[in-house]
């Protein structure tokens, strides 16, 4: 079976093709098309068929499409049906300040104005019994309304809905009784899920992208069907795992950005091929890294979400969308992160960083802000002829001009001071963050191996390694294509959630297999049909929280039967979660359950391919030339190695850097790397190998 | 002054400031989810700091209330008059609550460690916490001293180098209701600051101790430095207002500032406010002075966070004995009621001075919230605070955004979330039409947000006390430089108009009217953009009577 996986991303639409039978692995890439996507999906699948005479039988696709339709404003114009009284909900939003200090705070405009907002007369009790049944006349003037401005989709939000759809499903048969045309999306189908300000949020954001994906999915189905291609197109979804292209067209809020959650799966795969089972998953390239727990080959999952920021790094500015994403940091340190002297005379690094072009001043496009990239370069790690597997020179003198005239002069230190403190800044700055996001998991950071990919990742890896007390680094082969690498081994999943608020002593086992079974339904009727539901998986999970507290903990219920005993079991399940978060728990205060949550998960057969030494071993070792060592904070030769002249389980020790077409890895003195038989770099640092 | 220069350079400075920022942040983020108090966690009424040995604040937690910008400092000196440093040991801990040493009401607990590194002591931290209970009258405003507001602290040892003194922990636990999460809470401060002196003493195994205090000079200097600077960017002079809130029981408070832009300080002179008065909403002049340091701050816009240096060029001024500094035993427990309208009072006085850097009033101050107690028909009780929130001012090149907390930071409760909680439907919770202050720039709109208790088994068993907390019922919230008011506020039950701030005994099938203003307005409304008129007009936020009235502006 030759699956493919294709990820567009700003610049390059990338693909990664494997042959399950003969293991070979195809890497190919091709300028993204702005104006069609798909286009590039085209040229690049019949590329590849040509290659080999043979059209692949599955394909995996991740777009940043909806996302992309969000920020750029490009969606369909949306109105939106609410209870009486609620209109506003996506305005008044949750009252609150993301910056306690900023007088000139903006928040993100709704992606529906105030005359789209249509209050239809119903009301339901908080336990779902209707009080005042719905009201059609109101609901047939409001569709009325909204197709009098032309509104081409409808977002459905009624309040308690989560608990009871009755309403919300009448209105949409109204909707196409009156217009069989709009594209609709009821909150009770999207996000099931208590608090309207974020199922609203999300609810709208499905149904304003909802025409532009189900546009896009089709061209490309038409241009893959074109092509001879008629095997199964499944979307990389936030959570990390793969569904249908009809279940995308319903419900593309699901793949609003799968791109950070692709990579984390592909760098997830070769840890677990590694035999490490607690990785931070590393991905750092052009203007922001991104860090992620994975466990046992399962990256964390987060419905804590938000798209849209008004602020990029600021939590509370963009808008919320409830659906299981990768549970990661962003962190504005990229290798087109701007350094600058602020304005008390430290050294700054990022968040703001030089767009494509003019791009950092080495790029030689006119940039004169210097960069990470060309700290990096000034300090050796980069060659200038080297980059992009050489397709485009960098201009050293340029770099150390900028870092010269903007950093050194001003700060009154070195340029060569200078260009190490804005390495090691952007640094210290991913360290700094992913300490606070390990520990908030309730884990730490010297109990994991890192595994870096991204443009920038592998150069700054082991550094960041050291300073957060790991001493194993990982590099994938292909990390340039980490993304569409990991949508190739990305599994099969849906997850449903159902909100019911109650005591877990008022809870009874009766409930519990009914929700249970509720969820489990709605599981198989989302999973593609291709999905054999024998070997489908669940996890049942419940976000709880003690009576009085704000912060629901997840607990998983490790049984395969709900019964009486699955009640107790949850209680010990929530006190060791609590326990590992925060190091206590309360005898005597009781719990509450906020949510029940099931994951249905089936892993593809996946491309473990063992690559055996053949030929003579080599480190590939090539030349060597001066670099600054990060340990020992001093110039010295580093040797220089090709990436794939390294033949399986050949040893070689730092300072070395390792050169590959995508990327380049910096090893410190004292390191010691290997690549095992799956292409991966392994690095041991020192011990102890902490800064001084 | 005989200082050697320092030997941080700018590079290891900016990698360490950042990490004593984070360090704060750290244990913020882990006293926030683990509290009980939906004070502590919803409206950020606890703090974190660390401190030098010279008890120089050099960083604390960024999301706390604005009541907390700086008092920790007079805390923590508050603490070292009883126990001074030299008597200090490893593994102490501290425990107090004096209101007029630090956060103006018992309720805020503090708890300090001193730090050592190979023996020497380095530095502090504290973290405050807002305690669920704290004895005495439950949260009122109607306690007519100090006293009756629940236990007072002194300058206790908690634990004495490591070893827990039981007897504090006694005295503090039969003292107050549901001693098990106060003390849960308090254990939970104790953690954050064990968590804060390893990473402080992690850090000088990095730089070592004369390098962590190298850290602080540095910090403190280059931060105060900047502080002047932004401060001589506004032009030098005296610019006052005076405001006007009204309380509970229909009177009417004056509030007024007098603010001496000199050459590098800034003096806010509150001379001339109104005495203290008999409600429990007194502030001492610390809670003054957080609210106060706040507002400039906000003002000044640096780029650098709350630290010694950024508050030592500010000072503040208030008659002893007024309501912006009372004497002990005023009652305090309320002092938000006053505190809260500080920073409109010192932008008014800064517009003229510094037009682009401020804000018209808030419709947000005073807090809205309600409070309410008794029990569901299933025999649980609930007694939950909800807050709603008014419209921000207007900005100089912004309108204000509808609904929003300021300066406090309390979001609302979703409706959902509050059925599933009391005998109660939400009927509206939506903006209010011609809200807004007008003005070249409008204020945000406010918002109108109606409840009814239920009634028949699905209401509430017996009777619900209540008590509702909000105001300007007769002063609304102020334009700027031409800017047109607000609307006044309204809270009615049943349709019969209501003051904020009593207890009120409500029945099944009450129905409660909030109708909460927006924010003042910026320039004069006559200058504002048509198109924005007629977008307002189009979304039905303003009706045409508005439109003519406050902007001439009328629909063809």
């Amino acid at each position: 079976m030759i699956t493919i996986g294709s990820d567009i991303g700003g610049t390059f639409t990338d693909f990664v093709e494997v042959d399950e039978s003969s293991g070979r692995v195809e890497v190919f890439k091709r300028l993204t098309t702005p104006h069609d996507p798909s286009e590039a999906i085209e040229s690049g699948l019949r590329e590849l068929a040509t290659r080999h005479g043979r059209v692949a039988d599955v394909m995996v696709h991740g777009t940043t499409l909806v996302i992309n339709a969000v920020i750029e404003r490009k969606g369909a114009k949306t109105g939106l049906i609410t209870t009486k009284g609620f209109r506003d909900v996506l305005e008044i939003g949750r009252e609150k300040r993301f910056d306690a200090y900023d007088l000139q705070i903006e928040f993100p405009e709704p992606l529906v104005e105030r005359d789209l907002r249509m209050e239809v007369a119903e009301r339901l009790y908080a336990n779902g019994a209707v009080l005042q049944s719905l009201d059609e006349q109101s609901v047939v003037a409001a569709v009325d309304h909204l197709l009098a401005h032309d509104c081409r989709s409808v977002a459905v939000c009624l309040l308690h809905a989560y608990i009871n759809p009755v309403h919300e499903q009448r209105i949409r048969d109204i909707i196409f009784e009156i217009a069989p045309e709009m594209s609709v999306t009821l909150s009770s189908d999207v996000l099931p899920e208590m608090k309207e300000y974020e199922r609203t949020t999300t609810t709208t954001i499905n149904a304003y992208t909802k025409p532009v994906t189900s546009r896009y999915l089709k061209k490309l189905e038409e241009r893959t069907l074109a092509l001879g291609f008629n095997g199964e197109l499944l979307l990389m979804q936030s959570s990390g795992g793969l569904n249908s292209a009809a279940f995308a067209r319903e419900f593309p809020v699901q793949i609003i950005e799968s791109g950070p959650a692709a990579g984390t799966l592909g760098a997830a795969h070769f840890a677990r091929l590694a035999k490490l089972d607690k990785v931070l998953a590393f991905d750092m390239g052009g203007t922001t890294a991104k860090l992620a727990l994975v466990e046992n080959g399962r990256a964390r999952r987060t419905n804590d979400f938000e798209v849209a920021h008004v602020h990029r790094f600021k939590r509370g500015s963009g808008i919320p969308v409830r659906v299981s994403v990768v549970d990661l940091i962003e962190i504005g340190a990229g290798g087109g992160s701007i350094a600058r002297r602020t304005s008390v005379g430290t050294l700054q690094v990022g968040p703001e960083s030089s767009s494509a072009v003019p791009g950092p001043a080495c790029y030689g496009q006119g940039g004169t802000l210097p960069t990470v990239s060309d700290a990096d370069l000034v300090l050796g790690y980069l060659a200038e002829d080297q980059f992009l597997g050489g397709r485009m020179k960098l201009d050293r003198n340029a770099a150390e001009r900028a870092i010269k005239a903007v950093i050194a002069d001003p700060l009154g230190i070195s340029t060569e001071d200078a260009a190490f403190g804005i390495h090691a800044i952007v640094n210290e700055n991913m360290a700094t963050a992913a300490k606070a996001y390990v520990s908030e998991k309730g884990e730490s950071p010297n109990s994991c191996a890192l595994v870096g990919f991204g443009g920038a990742g592998p150069v700054h890896s082991c550094d960041l390694a050291a300073r957060l007390g790991i001493d194993t680094v990982l590099i994938p082969p292909r990390a340039g294509v980490a993304a569409a690498f990991g949508m190739i081994v990305a599994p099969v999943s849906y997850d449903a959630i159902r909100s019911r608020r109650i005591l877990l002593g008022s809870l009874e086992a009766e409930a519990l297999t009914k929700v249970w079974h509720e969820m489990a339904f709605e599981c198989r009727e989302r999973l593609p049909k291709s999905v054999d539901l024998e070997r489908v998986e669940f996890e049942f999970s419940v976000d709880m929280r003690y009576v009085g507290q704000g912060y629901e903990v997840n607990a998983v219920l490790d049984s395969r039967m709900i019964d009486a005993g699955s009640i107790a079991d949850l209680q010990a399940s929530f006190e060791s979660a609590y326990r590992k978060l925060y190091g206590r728990t309360y005898s005597g205060t009781p719990l509450e359950i906020m949510n029940f949550r099931l994951s249905a998960t089936t892993s593809r057969r996946v491309a473990d391919v063992r690559h055996d030494a053949s030929g003579p071993a080599s480190d590939g070792r090539t030349g060597q030339r001066r670099a600054f060592c990060p340990r020992m904070r001093t110039w010295c030769d580093f040797s220089i190695h090709r990436r794939e002249s390294i033949t399986p389980g050949s040893e070689f020790h730092g300072p070395a850097i390792v050169e590959e077409d995508e990327s380049t890895t910096v090893i410190p003195s004292g390191a010691v790397a290997t690549v095992d038989h799956y292409g991966s770099l392994i690095i041991k640092l020192a011990p102890r190998q902490t800064l001084q | 002054m005989n200082k050697t220069p320092s030997q941080m350079d700018p590079i290891t400075l900016e990698m360490y400031w950042r990490r004593l920022v984070s360090v704060v942040g750290e244990l913020g983020s882990t006293l926030r989810r683990t509290s009980f108090s939906s004070v502590v966690r919803d409206t950020g009424d606890y703090g974190c700091a660390v401190f030098d040995r010279r008890s120089r604040l050099l960083a604390q937690t960024p999301d706390s209330t604005p009541g907390l910008c700086g008092p920790l400092r007079g805390m923590l000196n508050h603490m070292l008059q009883t126990h001074s440093p030299t008597t200090l040991e490893e593994g102490d801990l501290i425990i107090a609550n004096d209101p007029w040493a630090g956060t103006g009401h018992h309720n805020d607990v503090s708890i300090m460690m001193p730090v050592f590194y190979r023996e020497d002591l380095i530095g502090y931290v504290v973290t405050c916490c807002h305690q669920v209970d704290i004895g005495g009258r439950r949260a009122t405003n109607e306690s007519r001293d100090n006293y009756e507001e629940g236990l007072r602290i002194p300058v206790l040892k908690l634990y004495r180098a490591g070893k827990v003194n039981d007897d504090v922990k006694a005295f503090i636990s039969s003292n107050v209701r549901s001693h098990e999460t106060v003390l849960g809470d308090l254990g939970a401060q104790v953690s954050a600051c064990h968590v804060g002196s390893e990473r402080l003493r992690a850090l000088c195994e990095e730089i070592g101790a004369v390098g962590f205090l190298n850290l602080a000079d540095e910090i403190v200097r280059r931060s105060d430095e900047i502080t002047r600077v932004e401060i001589r960017k506004l032009p030098k002079g005296t610019y006052s207002h005076e405001s006007h809130i009204d309380v509970v029981g229909g009177k009417t408070l004056k509030i007024c500032a007098a603010i001496t832009v000199g050459d590098d300080t800034i003096v806010v002179d509150y001379t001339g406010s109104s005495p203290q008065v008999a409600p429990a909403i007194n502030c001492t002049l610390s809670y003054t002075s957080a609210y106060t340091f706040f507002a400039v701050l906000c003002m000044l816009d640096l780029p650098v966070a709350v630290n010694e240096g950024t508050l030592g060029r500010i000072k503040v001024i208030a008659e002893e004995g007024s309501v912006l500094n009372c004497r002990f035993p005023a009652p305090v427990f309320g002092r938000t009621a006053i505190g809260n309208f500080l920073p409109d009072l010192v932008y008014q006085a800064m517009a003229k001075a510094a037009p682009e850097r401020v804000c018209a009033g808030t419709g947000a101050t005073p807090l809205w919230g309600q409070y309410m107690f008794g029990k569901r028909p299933d025999g649980q009780s609930f007694a939950p605070f909800n807050v709603s929130s008014g419209g921000m001012g207007a900005r100089a090149t912004k309108d204000g955004i509808s609904c929003l907390a300021f300066p406090y930071n309390v979001g609302n409760t979703p409706v959902e979330i509050i059925e599933s909680e009391l005998p109660a439907l939400v009927e509206e919770r939506c903006l209010w039409v011609d809200s807004a202050g007008p003005g070249k720039l409008r204020g945000g709109f406010g918002q109108r947000h109606v409840v009814r208790l239920l009634e028949g088994d699905r209401g509430p068993i017996g009777e619900v006390l209540a008590s509702f907390r909000g105001g300007r019922f007769v002063h609304p919230p102020e334009g700027l430089l031409g800017g047109g008011s607000a609307p006044t506020a309204l809270l009615s039950i049943n349709g019969e108009a209501k003051d904020a701030g009593n207890q009120v005994v409500l029945k099944a099938g009450d129905r409660i009217v909030s109708q909460i203003p927006g924010g003042g307005g910026y320039g004069d409304p006559k200058l504002r953009d048509p198109k924005a008129v007629a977008r307002d007009l189009r979304h039905g936020l303003i009706t045409p009577e508005h439109a003519k009235s406050c902007y001439g502006y009328s629909v063809s």
